[in-house]
């Protein structure tokens, strides 16, 4: 874009002054919207460095009020194995809908299929927890009748990243170039082996993505937990039934922060740095693995 | 200028619309649409062999169609049936997630029927069930959400597209885009250890001293806890949201118009503000849209913020409450009660009825404006 070469004579001194405040208004509003999102990386750690060291990431919590002491093991421990459940769902689900969509976008069920799936992107979480509640964990009615469990809580996890694996599925396939299909089914490859020797090897770093993106969405997720799971301060021995629950990173830091005590708050604040710092890894991934794959791309021509 | 922008979201449009319907199944012979097209045509200018020639080009066309039914293998169809399955997934994915929202909520749509929406009584011991006080607290928070982080977020990305060295937007869109994934728990817990002190201790006051000797709206005991401190944090949860977007939409106005207002003698802030601003309004809007998307369906930080009190807020400084921090608050509680739970999810039916309706007009927006692809980002956390 060409710099601002003003004339030196012929504005007049209020359009001089006018272009000045705007522009600085804009400078301002960007430090503003900028400096609050990195206030909460560093309050996160000088309110927590108290509590941070090797020993927080691979103890127990304990003492009175429990957490006084100890770590966060059983959060990690919980968030990891939530994480795996709810991909062994939403993975398999969604990529299947996502070749479905990609395969027969232009029928009317396909079309209803994208925006209802794209719908379940915007559904609040507090409903996700609710809708996990009755079908996963109530002990009455219809449903599973599972308790407060780390499979109910997975599960549900698992429904939130359907629709996210779905649409970049879908997305990745589309950006494989058409003439790579063509090509394949004029040489008369089947469907079938379209899909497994061309379309997924080829999208399969958009794939990969899609995966990550659901599970850093899913990776912070509360409210769906207080419904389905709650938390546990130690690591269960079975996922399902009264003694299933497992404990969570995000719970944990729900229930730190809840309580009138400072000593937690300083565990609250060192878990929330853990989560955080979890959570831009695992987007940087997503970013090298997409820079990755689109240099791979213009390696290839 | 709007005439380009115009034209150029919908070659745009095209480009989507002729890439969605290019589907792999076409690809397999399926009766030219040409060929069936062509025989009307020919009827007006050949009277005599009328018939003779329709009933030919009719025969011919069965013949095709024959042909192109045969030509799908049954063994391609079987496989598009199974791939079919994972679509219908999807679909019953969302018909659990209303199902069960309708069917629990049941009973308290029946006792109550409409007047349950501006019923401001809520008490369950009583069996009396409204949800005004709720959806007012719900839209106070969303509001001063955004109006705090609107003109932050878009101002922001004006700078960012037009003010900033070059350098600068590659790392701070990055930035923003990764700071948008923090989850809301972490939001929350840096309000209670830093808003909530700075709120009470000084900007409270403060509007108090000033705004507040005037309106009462500004006036209340300085508590640090309350709609603002909730409404503040919800507003720097979605900045990044509406200022990707808005970017997004500001990269896409063409440059031949901002070369043009310069022809015409602007100034650099005349361009960016009066005519580069007013040609992306619909991306703005758009993006509004998804970011109050994002803020109504709030739940962890605004359940850590708000007060947690059932009362309607009358001052910028009062406690409130807000749907989704009631259901996550209290619903474990009310499951012993089939009425007490049914109006809690009843409330929750309300909340997904707005958010599919705003997610709705959002995507339908921007899906016109940027040809298909979407940020999807989950609401609440």
């Amino acid at each position: 874009m060409a710099e601002n070469v003003l004339p030196e004579k012929g504005l007049s001194v209020y359009r001089k002054v006018r272009n000045a405040l705007l522009g600085a208004l804009t400078a301002v509003a960007f430090v503003l919207a900028v400096t609050p999102l990195l206030a909460i990386i560093y309050v996160a750690y000088d309110r927590g460095k108290a509590a941070l060291s090797l020993s927080f990431l691979t103890t127990l919590p304990g003492g009175f009020p429990v957490g006084i002491e100890g770590g966060i093991a059983n959060g990690i421990v919980g968030s990891l194995i939530l994480i795996v459940i709810a991909s062994l769902l939403s993975v398999p689900v969604g990529v299947w809908a996502g070749l479905y969509l990609w395969d027969q976008s232009h029928t009317p069920l396909a079309k209803a299929t994208r925006l209802l799936s794209d719908l379940l992107l915007g559904v609040p979480s507090v409903i996700w927890g609710v809708v996990g509640f009755y079908v996963f964990s109530t002990n009455t009615g219809y449903g599973f009748h599972w308790g407060f469990s780390g499979l109910a809580a997975g599960l549900t996890l698992g429904f939130i990243m359907i629709p996210i694996v779905t649409r970049v599925t879908e997305q990745a396939l589309r950006d494989v170039p058409r003439s790579y299909i063509e090509g394949a089914l004029a040489l008369g490859a089947s469907r079938f082996q379209v899909v497994r020797g061309l379309a997924i090897p080829a999208a399969i770093t958009g794939i990969g993505t899609g995966i990550l993106l659901g599970v850093l969405n899913v990776l912070g997720q509360t409210a769906p937990l207080i419904f389905t799971n709650y938390y546990n301060t130690g690591i269960p021995k079975n996922l399902v039934g009264s003694n299933g629950s497992v404990g969570d990173l995000a719970m944990q830091i729900f229930i730190y922060i809840h309580e009138p005590s400072k000593g937690l708050h300083v565990k609250a604040m060192a878990a929330a740095l853990v989560l955080t710092v979890i959570v831009l890894l695992l987007d940087m991934g997503i970013r090298l693995l997409a820079w990755g794959s689109r240099k791979y791309a213009q390696r290839m021509g | 200028m709007g005439v380009t922008l115009e034209s150029d979201t919908e070659s745009n449009m095209n480009e989507g619309q002729t890439l969605a319907k290019e589907p792999l199944s076409t690809l397999s012979a399926v009766p030219s649409p040409t060929l069936s097209a062509s025989s009307p045509g020919l009827q007006p200018n050949t009277p005599d062999s009328t018939s003779e020639q329709g009933s030919r080009t009719k025969s011919v066309l069965r013949d095709l169609r024959k042909v192109s039914t045969q030509r799908i293998h049954r063994s391609e169809r079987i496989f598009q049936g199974t791939l079919l399955v994972g679509g219908l997934f999807v679909l019953a994915l969302f018909a659990t997630v209303l199902g069960v929202s309708l069917v629990e909520a049941w009973p308290s749509i029946t006792k109550f029927g409409w007047s349950f929406l501006w019923t401001s009584t809520w008490n369950p011991h009583r069996h009396i069930f409204g949800a005004w006080t709720y959806i007012v607290g719900t839209f106070w928070v969303t509001g001063i959400a955004l109006l705090f982080a609107i003109p932050i977020a878009i101002l922001s990305s004006l700078f960012l597209s037009d003010y900033s060295p070059k350098w600068l937007v590659g790392a701070v869109s990055t930035l923003m885009e990764m700071l948008a994934g923090i989850p809301s728990i972490v939001f929350g817990a840096f309000g209670i250890i830093f808003m909530v002190p700075l709120l009470r201790d000084h900007v409270e006051p403060f509007l108090a001293n000033t705004l507040g000797r005037h309106w009462d709206f500004f006036n209340g005991d300085a508590m640090g806890y309350g709609i603002l401190a909730a409404g503040l944090v919800v507003g720097i949860m979605v900045i990044p949201l509406v200022a990707t977007v808005t970017r997004d939409s500001l990269v896409m106005v063409p440059r031949e118009t901002v070369e043009a207002s310069y022809a015409l003698g602007s100034t650099k802030a005349e361009m960016v503000f009066f005519v580069k601003l007013p040609a992306v309004v619909p991306g703005i809007i758009g993006s509004v849209i998804l970011g109050f998307g994002r803020a109504i369906g709030e739940t962890m930080a605004v359940l850590l913020l708000i007060g947690n009190q059932a009362s309607i807020p009358t001052s910028i400084q009062d406690v409130g409450y807000t749907i989704s921090s009631l259901l996550a608050n209290t619903f474990t509680y009310a499951v012993i009660d089939p009425l007490y739970s049914a109006a809690e999810i009843e409330l929750g039916l309300i909340l997904l009825v707005i958010s599919l309706v705003v997610n709705t007009l959002g995507r339908e927006l921007l899906m016109k404006l940027m040809g298909g692809r979407l940020a999807g980002s989950v609401g609440g956390g």
